[in-house]
């Protein structure tokens, strides 16, 4: 630790004080300010603990939360494309949608099977927890890496124009993650994915 | 010469962040807008953390992560990550990879420390987690790459996004970032 101290006096960015100073704004490091009320009394207990912490405190970790409950898994064309290729970047910004990139096209299959494999398990992630998830573009191996991962079918578009994509985007129901915070657990994931 | 920039994860999904850790909907456009402006070709990386340790992880510090099990988990990315690498190094692009500051395991010169952390989430308060070093995935990556042969560093260059940090400025990261670019 004492080699982390030295540094820290040298790098602006590792100093305490200014940590301390930036709380109110990074809600990693407001968390902070609420832990010290349940941690300065050690006879509080797990059931005490709840009522004392002030609810704006409590609910700021989560209401700076800006993530969109909605991934695309897209094709990489549409995210490196050629002259003249749509670019779905702005559209996917405008739209507040989050990415997972689709291995190029041209890789060997030895380098991209892999690479679905993990995207399998990343989208697997997400849709357990009622995220919203589509597919923008093709990819080889992409069903059966889904497949594999025990995934459905997601929509999926092959848009020519942004204005297809824009379309297809807008009609897309509110995530469940969205709707239904509580529903973020395993058990209820899993029957989420037998409604559907 | 626009080149390849391999980018962690959450740089274009701020879903897969801890709660609380979100910045923006999905995309971080600065990162972006600066790739897109010199035409640098984008490839995303995945989430070493994610799958490992799901969405509804807790905010965990570099030791939480040094586990065995994680390295494993950690090397078969870079595995998938680096053999992506390779193409692009054996076809003369530049290569680049952005990682994220005072990440465990995406941190490129910052990382996230305390040995102490264990437990109940709680810590005391004003308990300093930034520290210098690599997270465990960027770790794990420049190994996967030795063993392809990859060892000069001019061959992936690195950097990391600071929007994490407590001092984070979005004018002078993007400087930075372009600058870095540029070279």
């Amino acid at each position: 630790m004492k080699s982390v101290r030295r540094a820290s006096a040298s790098d602006p960015r590792l100093a305490r004080r200014s940590i301390r100073r930036a709380s109110a704004s990074d809600p990693r490091l407001a968390r902070k300010s609420v832990r010290r009320v349940s941690a300065s009394d050690p006879r509080l207990e797990r059931k005490s603990v709840s009522p004392i912490l002030p609810e704006p405190a409590r609910t700021r970790r989560d209401d700076s939360d800006r993530r969109s409950f909605r991934v695309a898994l897209v094709a990489d064309r549409y995210l490196n494309p050629p002259a003249r290729g749509l670019d779905v970047i702005p559209i996917l910004l405008e739209a507040g949608w989050g990415v997972i990139q689709l291995p190029a096209d041209d890789y060997p299959d030895a380098v991209a099977a892999p690479l679905l494999e993990q995207v399998a398990e990343q989208t697997e992630e997400f849709h357990r927890h009622g995220y919203d998830v589509v597919v923008i573009g093709r990819r080889n191996g992409l069903e059966e890496a889904l497949a594999a991962a025990r995934l459905p079918h997601f929509d999926q578009v092959d848009p020519v124009k942004a204005s297809a994509l824009q379309a297809f985007l807008s009609k897309r129901p509110a995530p469940r993650a969205r709707v239904s915070p509580k529903r973020t657990t395993r058990s209820k994931a899993r029957a989420t994915v037998k409604e559907s | 010469m626009p080149g390849v920039a391999f980018v962690a994860h959450c740089l274009l999904n701020q879903n897969s962040k801890t709660i609380g850790g979100a910045h923006c909907p999905g995309i971080y456009s600065p990162l972006v807008e600066a790739l897109r402006k010199n035409d640098w070709r984008i490839e995303q990386m995945p989430c070493p953390e994610l799958a490992f340790t799901g969405l509804n992880r807790f905010w965990a510090v570099r030791e939480q992560y040094d586990t065995a099990a994680f390295r494993r988990h950690c090397r078969r990315l870079a595995s998938a990550v680096a053999a992506a690498i390779e193409v692009h190094v054996k076809a003369g692009r530049d290569v680049v990879l952005v990682g994220i500051e005072g990440s465990p395991s995406m941190g490129v010169c910052i990382t996230s420390s305390d040995p102490k952390r264990a437990g109940r989430p709680e810590w005391p308060a004003g308990s300093d987690e930034l520290a210098p070093g690599e997270g465990i995935y960027i770790e794990e990556l420049r190994a996967e790459l030795a063993t392809r042969g990859i060892t000069d560093p001019r061959a992936v260059r690195m950097i990391g996004i600071t929007s994490q940090l407590p001092d984070h400025d979005n004018r002078t990261e993007r400087i930075s970032l372009e600058a870095f670019l540029a070279q």
